[in-house]
């Protein structure tokens, strides 16, 4: 149970890092856009179900990072697009470099040779 | 800030489950159109394009399932589908379900009335404006004329004091019940208080209809006026708002009903428990102006005053005051809080009761958790397949944890009509000697506490059965047929540690109640210095229109005429009685100077002949007064040994001469037992007794004391007091005993729910202890088996069950007796010739848990030791 538990947390985490990342880069971008831009840039190595993105969605709403609106896509087609907001963009400065120091210490640990330092 | 306000939308997105739902289908159905649309750019057929958007998303479930929990509180969420459930699993083990919520209301009712019982007195402000500026002033006596003040001394302090905006105060000697009240029916006797001026006002109390007095009412010869009590009222008046400007007669008057008191304002509750009050008049001060002390003051600090402060100028001032006017009585100020003063000897052991129905609360939290956890037994293959088929841990816990909630308010629910007749009874005891029992409701605020209790309560018994069935492992609770052995010890030890606990709680209990009763038996134990049964006190009332001298005269022969009675031992006349109101004053040796604060005092009778033998006083020393003490003969004077020894340390004060209040010298005729004045556990005190017919008042209660039942001779001598005068009436007949047990009453009422409370625990306790020996049996039923097939008798069977029983409750008696030992400490100072450590008390508690430990085990013991071994060893 706690692995589990783990797994998922930073998993959600990843995601709404990216998220904010993929808004921050290509603008104001429904659900279906940021899944498919995820996809794209990924590899389409990340996301299993796109449907996943909306909770990640509606918790970035909910700490104000992101604001929600109803709008018409480029074929005219009703949907919800998500911008960035000015707390957003602080939060993903502070997410970045937060990630790029934890990835930088797990990569040096993991780097160790066996039989420890010399 | 984020954190917050992420906690505030998923709080909304709780109540906005429907529309956010909807949200999500939207975005979803957008979603896959511009997903579909994508495809379709790229060549797919329509229908493909729409099935590969579909598969991309994933299930739609899954994904809102998802966003729901990240959107809300997901526990909550499912609450309603779990509360569901939970009802229909309660009610598919009715014989648990009725047991546990039985338990359960006994335990809240009795603790949302406790609550309320002492919310007025400890946890609410009095029924006045800011009452926290109010203060209780009293003089520096013990005795009721010594805690109270002179007209003029009031008038003094109420004009000259600074710390103080408004002063007021009330006659401390208001007579109970002996007022005639006519114009309802039969003549009844009521009670009725004088006040000083603004006495409403200044403690902000608004009449409920009519008017408060007015100024000119306060004044000598004015026409009678009197406030009507709420009980009274609505008692005797039916809660006619129209009596209001109507006359009632009172004492052969006719008294105007100016208005009624608001049911928040009952005099008698606030400063006279245990008595009623029915009318309030206005005091005239004029009058009263030649009087010794009999005010007692209460005052309002002005706006920003402390109490420390107000005490300093009073502590100058009242010396100022008397070297201004010296003809007043000597008098200093003691300063309470009049809150602290109107809860005062009342709050530790109604925090003792608060404390011991909260611990009635545990044992059956603890109780109930056993009861829980032997269902959960029987559950843990339900909550198994559960686990195996997806459920969180986190969702089995929080559905055990509704059913404990769903259980506890069901508790709760039966509890409140318990808690509602549980302070209806008491409240319906008017004897009762707790403040402000008229303001105990089981109101909306008793309510919303026993609804946390519950909660809280269904959350802590959960706790245990929660744990373990939480940490199930699914694979071997599926596959085991014959139950887990590490799980089953390791449950059998979380049953027995709940027993224990139960016990411990069940022995702190008995020992303080056994600790109080025994405080209790040696209270009514003590030499009162009088023997109260066998005696009634009948008060006597001429006609209105005799002199003085001519009603002095009627009952000195009324008492004669009853004292030659053959059925009577003794009777004789007093016009004050021990445990009631009293009054006392100086005296001393005549020509002996004293230094200020040493001078001898004594609570002060004016008796007849008769009266000390009625009371059943033991005379030590001389001769009782006699009918030859007349008026014009030798003044004489009778004292208590204490007052002898304190007159003339050393020496034989009969026949010597002491000096009471300045009056001439009186020659002491005789020693008697000194008498407890003020209540059981005070040590007795000096008293003085003076001769009604040598002058100085005149005595209305008539002692009677006789061998034969109060029925066989209250006749004869009501017969006998008609042939003398038929004007002459008796308006009040009261045992002797009376007086006693209104002393002891909230002692009394302490001990009963103390002894109610332990009760229960004890029965909780031998329920647990009988629970988890017949589980533990049943477990072993197999093991039993093998034992006896291998030769071990029944007995030995039986002895082993019994044997393991009597080991847990020792465990819980030895925790428990150090436990009380702790708390001994708490309801020390409410012991009475008691130890806290009394040896006799721990050792019946032990001797008692351990009897009905063996009793609750031996059940379980008996039918273990009949299993035959055969059927044990085939299960």
């Amino acid at each position: 149970m706690p692995q589990e538990a783990s797994r998922l947390d930073l998993l959600q985490g990843t995601l709404d890092l990216l998220v904010l990342q993929t808004l921050h880069a290509i603008g104001p971008q429904h659900g279906y856009g940021i899944a498919r831009r995820i996809e794209q840039v990924s590899g389409n190595a990340l996301l299993i179900n796109q449907g996943t993105i909306y909770a990640s969605l509606v918790r970035l709403q909910q700490h104000g990072w992101i604001a929600g609106a109803w709008g018409q896509s480029d074929n005219n087609r009703r949907a919800k697009f998500y911008s960035l907001t000015r707390s957003g963009r602080r939060q993903l400065q502070a997410e970045t470099s937060y990630w790029r120091s934890l990835t930088d210490v797990v990569e040096r640990v993991l780097r160790t040779a066996p039989g420890g330092a010399k | 800030m984020s954190a917050l306000r992420r906690l505030w939308h998923r709080l909304r997105a709780l109540a906005s489950h429907q529309a956010l739902d909807r949200e999500f289908d939207a975005e979803r159905d957008s979603h896959l159109q511009l997903a579909a649309d994508d495809y379709v750019r790229r060549g797919v057929d329509p229908d493909e394009a729409r099935r590969r958007a579909r598969l991309a998303f994933g299930g739609r479930d899954a994904a809102l399932e998802h966003q729901r929990d990240a959107r809300s509180v997901p526990r909550l969420d499912n609450l309603a589908r779990d509360f569901g459930y939970a009802w229909r699993g309660l009610r598919r083990e009715r014989g648990l379900t009725v047991i546990a919520v039985l338990i359960l209301a006994i335990g809240i009712g009795a603790n949302t009335a406790v609550f309320s019982l002492i919310r007025p007195v400890l946890l609410k402000p009095l029924p006045f404006d800011d009452a926290g500026s109010l203060v209780w002033v009293a003089n520096t006596g013990t005795s009721l004329s010594g805690a109270t003040f002179q007209v003029a001394t009031y008038e003094a302090l109420s004009r000259q004091s600074r710390s103080f905006s408004e002063w007021t105060a009330y006659f401390a000697f208001f007579g109970y019940g002996v007022n005639s009240l006519t114009g309802l029916g039969d003549p009844e006797r009521v009670s009725i208080v004088d006040v000083a001026p603004r006495f409403f006002e200044v403690l902000g109390v608004r009449p409920a209809s009519g008017r408060l007095f007015l100024p000119e009412e306060y004044q000598p010869n004015a026409p009678a006026v009197v406030l009507v009590s709420h009980d009274f009222w609505t008692r005797r008046l039916g809660a006619n708002p129209a009596v209001v400007g109507t006359s009632l007669g009172l004492n052969d008057r006719p008294a105007l009903i100016a208005g009624v008191l608001p049911a928040t304002f009952s005099f008698s509750s606030i400063f006279t428990p245990g008595t009623r009050v029915d009318f309030v008049k206005p005091a005239t001060l004029e009058t009263m102006k030649p009087w010794g002390n009999t005010l007692s003051l209460i005052g309002r600090m002005q706006p920003g005053t402390t109490i420390e402060s107000a005490r300093a100028e009073l502590e100058t001032l009242g010396p100022a005051i008397r070297a201004a006017q010296p003809e007043l009585f000597r008098f200093g100020t003691r300063l309470t809080p009049l809150q602290e003063h109107v809860s005062g000897s009342m709050r530790r052991p109604l925090l003792v009761l608060w404390g011991a129905v909260g611990l009635v609360l545990l044992i059956v939290c603890a109780n109930v958790s056993n009861l829980l956890l032997a269902r959960s037994t029987a559950r843990a293959k339900e909550f198994a397949v559960r686990l195996a088929l997806g459920a969180g841990r986190g969702r089995i816990f929080q559905q055990l944890a509704l059913e404990g909630v769903v259980l506890a308010s069901l508790g709760g629910a039966l509890g409140i009509p318990l808690a509602y007749l549980l302070t209806t009874v008491v409240k319906r005891n008017v004897t009762l000697a707790i403040p402000l029992l008229s303001q105990v409701h089981v109101d909306g605020y008793a309510l919303l506490v026993t609804a946390g209790v519950a909660i809280g309560t269904g959350l802590i018994f959960s706790i245990l059965p929660g744990l373990r069935l939480a940490r199930t492992d699914p694979q071997s609770a599926l596959t085991d047929q014959s139950r887990g052995t590490t799980a089953g010890r390791r449950h059998a030890w979380m049953r027995s540690s709940l027993v224990v606990a139960e016990v411990v709680i069940a022995c702190v209990l008995l020992v303080g109640t056994g600790l109080l009763i025994r405080s209790f038996v040696n209270l009514l134990d003590v030499d009162l210095g009088f023997r109260p049964a066998g005696s009634t006190v009948l008060t006597l009332k001429a006609s209105r229109d005799r002199s003085t001298e001519q009603t002095v005269a009627l009952f000195t022969e009324a008492s004669r005429r009853v004292r030659g009675l053959s059925i009577v031992q003794a009777a004789g006349l007093t016009d004050a009685l021990p445990l009631d109101r009293n009054r006392s004053w100086g005296i001393g040796v005549p020509g002996q100077t004293y230094a200020p604060g040493t001078r001898p005092g004594g609570f002060t009778y004016i008796i007849g002949p008769g009266y000390l033998n009625a009371m059943g006083m033991t005379l030590v020393r001389g001769r009782d007064f006699a009918d030859s003490d007349a008026a014009g003969t030798t003044p004489v004077l009778i004292v208590s040994e204490s007052l002898a020894r304190a007159l003339y340390p050393g020496e034989d004060a009969l026949g010597r001469l002491a000096q009471v209040r300045g009056d001439r010298p009186h020659t002491i005729v005789g020693i008697v037992s000194d008498v407890r004045q003020n209540s059981l556990d005070e040590r007795a005190a000096s008293q003085i007794y003076l001769v009604y017919t040598q002058g100085g008042g005149f005595a209305t209660d008539l002692v009677v004391r006789s061998t034969s039942p109060p029925s066989a001779y209250l006749g004869v001598v009501r017969k006998e007091l008609v042939s003398i005068d038929p004007t002459l009436v008796v308006t009040d007949i009261r045992p002797l005993n009376d007086l006693v047990d209104r002393s002891v009453s909230p002692r009394r009422f302490v001990v009963s729910l103390l002894s109610g409370f332990s009760m229960f625990a004890l029965l909780l306790a031998s329920l647990g202890i009988y629970g988890v020996v017949s589980y533990g049996v049943n477990q072993r039923v197999q093991e039993i088996g093998v034992r006896m097939a291998l030769g071990a008798s029944s007995r030995d069977v039986r002895w082993h069950v019994l044997a393991g029983t009597l080991r847990l409750a020792a465990v819980g008696i030895v925790v428990g007796l150090g436990a009380a030992l702790a708390a001994g400490r708490v309801i020390g100072s409410l012991l009475f010739n008691t130890s806290a450590t009394d040896v006799a008390t721990f050792a019946w508690t032990a001797l008692a848990l351990l009897a009905v430990a063996c009793a609750a085990g031996y059940l379980p013991a008996l039918r273990a030791s009949r299993i035959p071994p055969m059927r044990a060893l085939q299960r």
